[in-house]
């Protein structure tokens, strides 16, 4: 746990230098007449300090009691990422196949695949969902889902 | 117009039938929510947001702000029935609620605690209605240097109370500060870190990031568990207290109000400091300390109606200074800039029926939650056996589509999924999420409200200490700095368990 917290803030050191990098290409401008570049360099240099300040405290003051495996031990943190890559899928393929065919077999695998249901109620769920929240965001609310290339949704 | 008037045009405003609705609406889903574990009112009202674009900016914030009290009464059935609680709020309800429910007391414990809250909620209404005024009056005094400060504070202030390291939440508010100056510049019209992404030009939708760091992370934190839900089997009879119970508990009510109100109002505590702060005032002040934890009634009556009360105090830094406490109520603040309303001290004088029209409803919204809460128990009781299995896809949905529907852009499905796995590591490393919130809403005010007082001081630092309000707030938030520099120097920082 120690080192991802000493990588973490090495991150956050990273990250902090690139955003003061960054507004320094912005301008900063004067006390008088900030430019655009004059808060976010003072919360780059700020997150920077405090950084540098949990690096040190994690690297020196980490008591044994603290020192803990990583989070993921115990846990099923796969299923998180097979969660993330259909997410992922739908949001590219949302806009090609449309709203109906996407969010079917994104609900078929949520309530399916994770969800470990019997595969008829599973096809019954994922019929009602779409169908109640066509009507709620489609036809209630006038959300103007993508139609996709079969032109439906 | 005094305020007999004012109350009036809020009655007026605040029974018309649609309002009526999304005041049901808001309070049926915070006690939803509120009794659903695994998902709470900032998730709730991040997915909802971009469905309340669609309708009137009194009601959506009725519905919202109906979802943010009501979650407060639906948290303590789990906490009572189950041992885990429903909100963070309720965490402390667990430790004399549940042993209420394992004598055979489950009735009289969420007969309290429902009735305590309404009463909570009602007496902080109160407070909400007289101290408007005074402190719009207050606010109108304010100047860009007094914002300033005052926004400085509640930063400092929230992540001086976050629950870890206050290393950490700092680093988290300087994260959402970074976050929120993605976009053009509002003064000069140059694009900051967008790297050519023209749909990064008007920045991250505040919709998009909540919903990822609270709706997705919460779902992707709870998917990996095998949560256990067992649900206490004991008939729910008698919910109304007895007379010793009421004997008992009214006190614990009132000074749990008290708590919770004051609170409220200050940045940063919030409903769950305020339970618990209730619950430790509750077990110094009792005769017989030693009996808490085993089931004492004033430990669910305490910290229920502290957390009532903070919620509904919470509202009067947003409405009359426009500066939210907590990242429920700094979600609220992106939602009433998102409708067009600016909070703050002219809020009340240029939309009173707005202002009046949503604390009517919050009266309105007590006595249904009162009515929700205690004939429905048994519903809600069912409500905790829907598994998660099938909760979880319905609540990734509802984020898809709300973050899609607000522009019809896929571009905010990606920033949400983005901020989902932010979130989520965020969580594994105790980073907390309030603290990079409540900075990303307030960025672009602390920004601009910078600007003005350099710009009127003709560059100098100095006008935020020759002022003395705003000196004041600076002075409390860099001894805040210091006290947890010098604890921490001496020892770590006690935690809420310790503490109790």
């Amino acid at each position: 746990m120690r080192k991802a917290e000493q990588i973490i803030s090495i991150l956050w050191i990273g990250l902090a230098i690139s955003v003061c990098v960054g507004s320094l290409r912005l301008e900063l401008g004067t006390f008088h007449d900030p430019g655009p570049g004059f808060l976010p360099f003072g919360a780059g240099a700020l997150l920077g300090l405090l950084a540098i300040a949990h690096l040190i405290n994690v690297s020196f003051r980490f008591s044994e009691g603290e020192e803990k495996g990583l989070p993921w031990i115990d846990v099923h943190w796969q299923k998180g990422i097979y969660v993330i890559i259909a997410l992922l899928a739908y949001a590219y393929l949302l806009p090609k196949v449309g709203y109906l065919i996407d969010t079917f077999f994104l609900m078929l695998f949520l309530f399916g695949v994770m969800g470990r249901k019997r595969w008829w109620a599973v096809f019954i769920g994922t019929l009602f969902v779409i169908g109640i929240t066509y009507l709620i965001f489609a036809v209630w609310l006038m959300v103007q889902f993508p139609k996709g290339f079969l032109g439906i949704g | 117009m005094d305020i007999l008037n004012f109350i009036f045009l809020g009655f007026k405003v605040g029974l018309q039938p649609v309002n009526l609705f999304y005041c049901f609406i808001g309070v049926l889903l915070g006690t939803l929510i509120g009794v659903l574990p695994g998902i709470g009112p900032v998730a709730t009202i991040s997915i909802l947001l971009p469905i309340t674009v669609k309708i009137s900016p009194v009601s959506a914030i009725i519905m919202l702000a109906g979802i943010y009290y009501g979650a407060q009464y639906g948290g303590s059935t789990t906490s009572i029935l189950v041992n885990i609680p429903g909100e963070a709020s309720s965490v402390v309800t667990c430790l004399d609620g549940y042993q209420m429910a394992r004598r055979g007391r489950a009735g009289p414990a969420l007969g309290i605690a429902a009735i305590g809250s309404f009463i909570a909620g009602t007496l902080s209404l109160l407070g909400l209605t007289f101290l408007a005024y005074p402190f719009t009056n207050m606010a109108l005094k304010f100047g860009p240097p007094e914002y300033f400060s005052l926004m400085v504070f509640a930063l400092i202030i929230l992540s001086y109370l976050a629950h870890g390291s206050m290393i950490k939440a700092l680093i988290m508010a300087m994260f959402g500060l970074i976050l929120s100056y993605v976009g053009m510049d509002i003064v000069t019209g140059r694009m900051r870190f967008t790297f050519n992404i023209l749909d990064l030009s008007d920045g991250f939708g505040l919709v998009p990031l909540v919903m990822g760091l609270f709706g997705i992370s919460e779902v992707l934190i709870n998917i990996e568990q095998t949560l256990s839900r067992e649900v206490f089997k004991t008939k729910i009879k008698n919910l109304l207290p007895t007379l010793k119970d009421w004997t008992t508990a009214k006190w614990a009510i009132l000074r749990g109000t008290i708590i919770g109100f004051f609170l409220g109002i200050l940045p940063g505590a919030g409903p769950v400091i305020s339970s618990f702060v209730s619950y430790t005032v509750e077990k110094r002040v009792s005769k017989t300390p030693e009996k808490f934890g085993t089931g004492m009634i004033e430990g669910v009556a305490g910290p229920e109606s502290a957390n009532n009360a903070s919620a509904q105090g919470a509202f009067i830094p947003l409405f009359t200074l426009g500066i939210p406490p907590n990242v429920t109520t700094a979600i609220l603040l992106g939602a009433l800039i998102i409708y067009g309303l600016q909070p703050g001290p002219l809020l009340i004088q240029d939309h009173p029926d707005f202002f009046w029209g949503v604390i009517v409803s919050m009266y309105i919204g007590n006595g249904m939650l009162l009515l929700l809460n205690l004939p429905m128990i048994p519903l809600w009781v069912q409500v905790l056996r829907v598994p998660y299995p099938i909760l979880f896809p319905l609540i990734l949905l509802f984020c898809l589509i709300g973050s899609y529907s607000l522009s019809n852009s896929t571009f905010d499905v990606f920033v949400m999924i983005f901020f989902g796995i932010v979130g989520y590591l965020m969580r594994k490393f105790n980073y907390e999420g309030a603290p990079l919130v409540m900075a990303f809403v307030l960025g672009p005010l602390l920004e601009q409200n910078l600007r003005r007082s350099l710009i009127i001081s003709g560059g100098s630092f100095s006008i935020f200490m020759t002022r003395p309000i705003s000196a004041i707030t600076l002075i409390i938030a860099f001894l805040l700095l210091l006290s947890t520099f010098i604890t921490n120097m001496r020892k770590k920082k006690p935690s809420s368990e310790e503490v109790i």
